[in-house]
């Protein structure tokens, strides 16, 4: 009886154990992609019975972009995905989308898996680069000059952008967006509620703004930041340094480390003052992506980094969140009056080819249709759809001009992701997602009126802003593989000193110490940018 | 006579047979765990060729290109490399020195109280924490140590002291790791004591106390020696992880100001492997690590044969 259970027991065991090894290698079985067999989404779906001759069955991988998707959402089969396919003659097989806060692991698991998908959108350009030189991307060169859409969405500058450090190109960029630039988002009715009537322009106005707000609202952290720096542009960038602190930066011609800049010292003493007078959240070392979002919304939070399509998404959050009250207006950088600074450090100036990168795997064997479904993501169709949804729907047509219906418009806000060819954060783009989010606060008409015209009205100038200087070469400049290892080491070093000299952990004078023997130390990394520099700066400039 | 051998040799050999035969359920229930260590153990081992190459995962293992000793040169030659290396084993060590003897003592501790019941739930208890995730466990920890609204700056704050941002701090983050490792560990790894414990002959007991050995008496002549051999087995194994150390605890509770003291070669891996995707670089690491600590495993064997008189082998 007891020999019989013990066999019964291993038999058991052992096919068990057969059974989990013969279960991988299907690539579905992620649990964030979707597969043939997953349901529709709640929205619409309209029914693809036009069927071609043999639609193509291609794979995608791409990322969510950050915005908001709705639950049991179909990344499969919607109707901007449908309308894609269609166009582009073929069959969405499977849609690989990982969780947008860990997109970059997910895809250098799947590139090393070696089972890639047909169509790649990642925003990484060194990955995608560096992989392609390994191979697992087509080049692109001879499709660009054998398709006419691409060929008129991608001027000859853009083209020039497009090619990695070997000269050829690997992935399909964005294209440069007019919609977007670095900026925060400023609070207005805490400005109102401390007697403003219109937003502060200096550093100094800014930070007596901070001081009426936390002695009105002792619980409140004027300013926040997180662990990473990343948050903390505001004083950094008004000073005209690198915007998180630690990286290099283009300065006057040439690349400097971060701690080169001859104002660093002054904004690390701005910091240190509002550490001390409460103004920033001193928690800001130990706080994670959670605590940070939760103390913008609970923590009458003044400034709160951001770009401009993302405070444009923040209305909703308010909104959604309870905190009915919030006004929400993007902020200019208050440049500092000193001959020292380079305001192309300042306002960034305007955006290079974007990001979002779009690739073909070398391993697919529907090349030509992972052509087409390229061709279908520049398309006009697809701009459309993505900015303003379905007519008849989303928006109508009145007198000849589209408005949108923004209850109907905001239900699908995850269209955006789709239009990453076309840069996410185009002017037509932030001005609906303001109008929609704007409509679907808790303001009368007269609050949503007023909100609207100022958010768009600060959007305007922080753009204008972005654009009274030249294109910022150091975007352009693409290091070697071993550099940017080291890079992020020293970006971690640098940031331990900044961090540490910011809460007074130590003294200026041994910051100073510090910051000289970081920068000959990493000497090599400020020369192979110079190296780099010329190149950049002609393709900045390029018409 | 001949015949009487090859009977006899037939006999034994059916013997042999008949005994196998009853094993077998046995081995059956070995055969997964076996497959197990060979499919996902011995098997990759073969991936340590990744090192010594610029691994390229499209031309996959075999053809992509040789570059010797490259990886290791890289970070043998990065200052960062040996100061993550400085903290791990300065951790370990420390965790090693602090966390070792105290499951001990709790399992001796434990094995003295009288009320079975509360043995129970005392045990019950210690082992929990092991259980709870290292995500939930930092979240616990941040919120107790926050220096507005955790409970020992609270606490602190009535006797006038200014709160301390105890996570942000060089000299504090250290214990902190020590203490909060040693607190979701020591239950578990109690266990073994306990068991080791419960095997010892109660006669050895019941002879020492009629020689007159007090309880401390009883437990440094009979206790402590009757678990010296589970000491060994397990003090070889922690050893042998001296230049390793786990990755979510530190990843989840450092940040910039601590990174000198904090940053191991775990989050450092991660960084380089995962972020970057420097597969033959992080390879190249890790069998480098593999090395050092099979060298400690073999040295702390040896050390333990000369002083203890008993190996692991």
């Amino acid at each position: 009886m007891k020999k019989s259970f013990v066999l019964l027991i291993s038999v058991f065991l052992l096919a068990s154990f057969l059974v989990t090894g013969c279960s991988y290698g299907v690539a579905s079985d992620n649990n964030y992609t979707t597969n043939t067999n997953s349901t529709n989404s709640s929205t619409d779906v309209p029914a693809n019975t036009e069927t071609k001759v043999s639609p193509d069955k291609i794979r995608i991988f791409y990322i969510t972009s950050g915005l908001t998707i709705p639950d049991n959402f179909n990344y499969k089969n919607n109707f901007v995905l449908d309308e894609l396919a269609k166009i582009a003659n073929v069959e969405i097989e499977e849609a690989v989308v990982p969780p947008y806060s860990d997109y970059k692991t997910k895809f250098n698991l799947m590139m090393s898996s070696g089972n890639i998908c047909d169509v790649v959108h990642i925003p990484a350009v060194n990955e995608v680069n560096s992989y392609g030189q390994s191979g697992a991307f087509v080049e692109l060169t001879d499709i660009i000059n054998g398709s006419d859409i691409m060929k008129k969405r991608y001027s000859i500058q853009f083209v020039e952008l497009l090619k990695a450090n070997d000269g050829k190109i690997y992935s399909l960029r964005s294209l440069p967006v007019d919609g977007d630039c670095n900026s925060f988002g400023v609070r207005y009715d805490l400005l109102e509620s401390v007697g403003y009537t219109g937003m502060p322009t200096t550093m100094d106005e800014w930070l007596n703004a901070m001081r009426k707000v936390k002695a009105k609202y002792p619980d409140s952290i004027p300013y926040t930041s997180r662990e990473n720096l990343h948050y903390c542009e505001f004083v950094f960038k008004s000073f005209g340094c690198a915007s998180d602190g630690v990286s290099w930066q283009y300065y006057k011609g040439k690349v400097i480390p971060a701690f080169g800049n001859p104002l660093y010292k002054d904004a690390l003493i701005t910091y240190q003052t509002m550490l001390e007078e409460g103004l920033m959240d001193k928690e800001f070392v130990t706080s994670k992506a959670q605590d940070f979002q939760d103390k913008r919304l609970n923590k009458n939070v003044l400034i709160n980094q951001q770009n401009l399509t993302a405070l444009a998404t923040w209305i909703d959050r308010f909104t959604s969140n309870g905190i009915t009250t919030a006004m929400f207006i993007p902020g200019r950088y208050p440049k500092i009056e000193d001959d020292r600074i380079d305001p192309i450090a300042v306002f960034d100036g305007p955006p290079s080819i974007g990001a979002h990168c779009v690739a073909i795997s070398s391993t697919s064997k529907k090349k030509d249709a992972a052509v087409r479904f390229l061709e279908a993501l520049l398309s006009d169709e697809c701009n459309n759809l993505t900015v303003w949804g379905r007519e008849g729907i989303e928006y109508n047509v009145i007198n000849g001009e589209k408005v949108s219906d923004y209850t109907k418009a905001s239900e699908s806000n995850w269209r955006l992701m789709y239009g990453m060819l076309f840069g996410l954060n185009t002017k037509e783009e932030l001005e609906l997602l303001a109008k929609t989010n704007i409509a679907n606060t808790k303001f009368d008409n007269a609050g949503k009126e007023k909100y609207q015209k100022l958010f768009l009205e600060e959007a305007g100038k922080a753009l204008a802003d972005l654009n009274s200087v030249q294109m910022n070469p150091y975007n352009l400049i693409a290091l070697d593989k071993d550099t940017v290892t080291r890079l992020t080491e020293a970006a971690n070093e640098a940031r331990t000193i900044a961090v540490k000299a910011m809460l007074n952990e130590i003294s200026l004078t041994e910051f100073d110490a510090q910051a000289a023997n970081f920068m000959e130390k990493y000497q090599f990394i400020t020369d192979e940018y110079n190296a780099k520099l010329p190149e950049a700066q002609r393709k900045a400039t390029m018409k | 006579m001949s015949n009487i051998k090859e009977h006899s040799t037939v006999i034994k050999h059916r013997s042999h047979l008949l005994k196998k035969s009853r094993d077998l359920p046995i081995y059956g229930l070995l055969l997964p765990g076996v497959l197990l260590v060979i499919i996902f153990h011995y098997i990759p081992l073969f991936g340590i060729i990744i090192a010594f190459k610029d691994y390229n995962p499209f031309a996959g293992i075999i053809r992509s290109e040789w570059v010797g000793l490259k990886n290791f040169e890289f970070f043998l030659m990065d200052e960062n490399f040996w100061r993550v290396m400085r903290n791990t084993i300065e951790i370990n060590i420390m965790q090693i020195v602090m966390g070792f003897p105290i499951p001990i003592i709790f399992a001796i501790l434990l094995n003295e109280l009288w009320s079975a019941r509360l043995k129970k739930i005392t045990q019950t208890i210690s082992y929990l924490p092991y259980f709870i995730s290292w995500v939930v466990a930092a979240g616990i920890i941040t919120s107790v140590l926050s220096p507005s609204t955790g409970a020992i700056n609270v606490f602190i704050k009535r006797f006038g002291i200014a709160p301390i941002h105890f996570l942000a701090k060089e000299n504090y983050f250290r214990p902190i790791i020590i203490v909060t490792g040693i607190w979701k560990s020591f239950g578990m790894n109690a266990v073994y004591y306990i068991a080791a414990i419960a095997a010892i002959d109660t006669q050895l007991y019941e002879a020492a106390k009629i020689d007159g050995a007090s309880k401390i008496r009883q437990i440094w002549h009979v206790t402590l020696p009757g678990i010296k051999t589970m000491a060994i087995v397990l003090l070889v194994l922690q050893v042998g992880t001296l230049v390793s150390i786990g990755f979510e605890q530190i990843f989840l509770l450092y940040n910039p100001l601590v990174y000198e003291v904090g940053d191991v070669i775990s989050t450092y891996t991660y960084r380089l492997g995962i972020e970057q995707a420097r597969y033959s670089l992080t390879t190249a690491i890790g069998f480098t690590q593999s090395i050092v600590n099979f060298i400690l495993v073999y040295t702390t064997n040896r050390i333990a044969k000369s002083f203890a008189k008993w190996s692991l082998w």
